[in-house]
């Protein structure tokens, strides 16, 4: 037979998914059968070197046991989840913190006007409120830190007359 | 040796591939690293031929398994999810190769490793002649596959010498089985092509 397997036939018999023709073909053709087992030979050694590099004595095996067991975390997921938690939860604390300080620092600045007074009064501090929050939210430094922000706003006007002169 | 890991055993589970579960649980962690250990050492040491770096990337391996083991979710084996990390670690390592002057520089050289593994295999043969062309295939077929481009390599890897399914690389590499096959065509076809092998009947 002329026709030989070509490398796409040969890598499905490889593969066990030769077709029957192609399983037909090996049957019959000693040349193919040859090149095939070549193949598998090959592919053999590589597999048997491949797991001789892999040996290690049993000593090895410990060892690497023993640094994974050094690098494992302290605690397990149980145990790490509740820290997880708390430090979210510190967050929420400090956060609500700060937004109790900053509301009566706004419900200050709420003066009645003159022509406010009675129910109308309660209507307009409200708007006031409202917008203070507006303002307090839109502002680019928190409230608690426009003292330091203003230390360094002076500190780096002071740096850029230094270098100026 | 009682260690903190060894000291997490429970009773052993079958050898060999480690059956799919839904989850890994950390009391279960010692007998996974026992069983897949080899496996995976083996696996990074013919991917990237260092053992070293192999030894590293399987410590690695564990340590990321360890974290991540509440999202295994049992829709593969854990030596395949094992194979999962392991490959993408393989791969983090060749991104990031500033260490490859001082490896070469200090490290084993592997040459004496791959002329040890030769060696070896030659010891297993009857036959000088059929030792003589199991070394002679082994460093014409590694030389190919040494050039194989690094998912390739790693799917011939996986086929080859851990003898995984299609389906297992698949699941291990991410990839279709479609496109796992394409692979695994163009590798035995560089193969078969590039190096000269030889009949040994």
């Amino acid at each position: 037979m002329n026709d030989h397997l070509n490398n796409e036939q040969l890598s499905a018999a490889l593969l066990a998914e030769a077709n029957a023709s192609v399983a037909a073909h090996l049957a019959t053709c000693k040349e193919c059968r040859r090149e095939l087992e070549s193949i598998r030979t090959a592919l053999a050694a590589v597999r048997a070197e491949t797991l001789a590099l892999g040996e290690r004595p049993a000593g090895f095996w410990r060892e690497q046991r023993l640094a994974i067991a050094a690098r494992l975390p302290a605690g397990n997921e149980l145990e790490t989840r509740p820290l997880a938690w708390a430090a979210s939860l510190s967050m929420v604390a400090l956060v609500a913190a700060l937004l109790v300080q900053s509301v009566p620092s706004i419900q200050l600045q709420v003066r009645p006007t003159p022509a406010s007074s009675g129910v109308s009064v309660s209507a307009d501090s409200d708007h006031e409120l409202l917008v203070d929050i507006a303002r307090f939210t839109r502002r680019d430094v928190p409230r608690a830190l426009e003292p330091a922000t203003l230390i360094a706003q002076e500190l780096h006007r002071a740096a850029g007359r230094k270098s100026d002169r | 040796m009682e260690t903190a890991l060894t000291s997490m055993a429970v009773a052993p589970r079958a050898a060999g591939r480690t059956r799919a579960v839904s989850g890994l649980r950390a009391e279960d962690f010692d007998e996974t690293v026992r069983q897949n250990q080899g496996r995976i050492f083996r696996f990074l040491m013919s991917l990237l031929r260092d053992a070293d770096t192999a030894d590293t990337l399987t410590q690695e391996c564990f340590l990321r398994a360890y974290r991540k083991r509440a999202s295994f979710r049992g829709d593969a084996s854990i030596s395949t999810w094992l194979t999962r990390i392991a490959i993408n670690l393989a791969a983090d390592h060749r991104k990031n190769r500033r260490n490859t002057f001082w490896s070469r520089l200090f490290g084993r050289n592997h040459a004496e490793d791959s002329e040890a593994a030769v060696l070896a295999v030659a010891d297993a043969q009857p036959s000088a002649e059929r030792a003589l062309i199991a070394g002679e295939q082994y460093a014409a077929v590694r030389a190919v596959v040494d050039e194989l481009p690094p998912r390739q390599k790693a799917v011939f890897l996986l086929r080859f010498v851990d003898e995984m399914s299609i389906q297992e690389i698949a699941q291990a590499t991410g990839l279709e089985t479609g496109t796992v096959k394409s692979h695994l065509h163009r590798a035995l076809s560089a193969v078969r092509q590039k190096a000269s092998l030889r009949s040994t009947t």
